[in-house]
């Protein structure tokens, strides 16, 4: 809470990226294999990205790559963006042997609008996925529990980038669902 | 609006509703459509004003859906199929557009504020599609549906989805 979306996603982005090759690394060693080896997946799609952007750049020249390059760096922040929505102020609360608590549907806002859930196959219904992790989209539920975003995501993606009225519109719902909680 | 979701025939209609998934991708064709005919390089910003803009407005006029499909098994194997369906033909869809925009751009014929403007529908468009289907595909097949959710992930988000996946997964999965 009081993170604003600039000051939270550069970081996010970097953290996210670090953390993927590390928890890559350990599942590889865990499976006795050295890092560069077909089975490290990150390794894998990361050649396929150069694949794509080496077949984008001879087709279309380099403009190609500068517009596909662009777009990408878009679709990670708004990516970004949609994950500090879903989860704003939410925290696991540490238990006393050290580990958090399990993951639940209060760790995620949920909205219930309904033409942006058809769009999104019901993305918004993401405090459902927190509790049931393999539940397919068309039997996600509307959890009346979880906290509730004022607004669905597309306006929710614009009232993050202006932080002032995000703080003003959301601080007051997270302590209102945290102190209904605690 | 909301006697609508209120409705018996409501799960029904909402299986067709789903269809509306595909609308982001149609988007930037609708967008550079309008270019070609106006020869107004301001259309390029069209589908940032319609996902952020005319979305939320027609979210509050149609309201809220509260319906829940009851317990896990309310659907026969061929709706399943249906739903699943859906998913796996936005994945060639999203692999076209890439291509396809990326050639809008590059070919020069936008201005500064077109391309601009195309870069960031693009961006935003693959990103909703991605970010829905890819999460989608990954939460309900973790092993199986991972090759493709990679794969139609605009290029550079792949890592960052992927940590961002495997962090949800890795929470989500511990027995709790």
């Amino acid at each position: 809470m009081g993170v604003s979306v600039y000051q939270q996603i550069p970081q996010a982005i970097i953290r996210n990226f670090q953390s993927a090759w590390k928890l890559e690394s350990e599942r590889l060693q865990k499976l006795g294999l050295p890092f560069w080896h077909w089975r490290n997946e990150l390794l894998g799609w990361s050649l396929l990205s150069l694949f794509m952007l080496f077949v984008i750049t001879s087709h279309y020249g380099p403009w190609g790559a500068l517009g596909f390059l662009g777009q990408s760096l878009v679709a990670i922040v708004l990516l970004e963006i949609v994950n500090y929505i879903e989860h704003y102020g939410l925290q696991r609360k540490q238990l006393p042997n050290g580990r958090y608590e399990p993951v639940t549907e209060a760790h995620s806002w949920n909205s219930p609008a309904l033409l942006t859930n058809l769009l999104l196959f019901q993305l918004q219904r993401h405090s459902d996925h927190h509790l049931y992790a393999r539940r397919s989209y068309q039997l996600l539920q509307h959890r009346e529990n979880a906290p509730q975003l004022p607004y669905g995501y597309g306006a929710m993606v614009v009232l993050a980038l202006l932080p002032p009225v995000w703080f003003q519109l959301m601080d007051s719902r997270v302590k209102k669902f945290n102190n209904r909680f605690n | 609006m909301t006697s609508l979701t209120n409705s018996p025939n409501w799960m029904h209609w909402k299986r067709y509703g789903f269809l509306l998934g595909f609308l982001p991708l149609a988007l930037p064709i609708g967008a550079w459509y309008r270019m070609e005919n106006t020869g107004w390089e301001i259309f390029a910003w069209l589908p940032l004003v319609i996902i952020f803009g005319l979305v939320p407005l027609v979210d509050r006029w149609m309201g809220n859906d509260l319906n829940n499909p009851e317990g896990d098994v309310v659907f026969s194997p061929g709706e399943n199929l249906w739903y699943s369906a859906l998913l796996v033909v936005v994945v060639p869809l999203q692999l076209a557009l890439i291509f396809w925009g990326v050639g809008v751009f590059a070919n020069g014929s936008l201005g500064l504020w077109g391309s601009l403007g195309w870069i960031f529908s693009m961006g935003v468009v693959l990103s909703t599609v991605g970010i829905t289907v890819g999460h989608e595909l990954v939460h309900t097949n973790p092993d199986l549906s991972k090759p493709v959710v990679e794969f139609f992930w605009p290029v550079s988000a792949m890592e960052v989805s992927k940590s961002n996946m495997y962090e949800d997964i890795t929470n989500m999965l511990r027995p709790h």
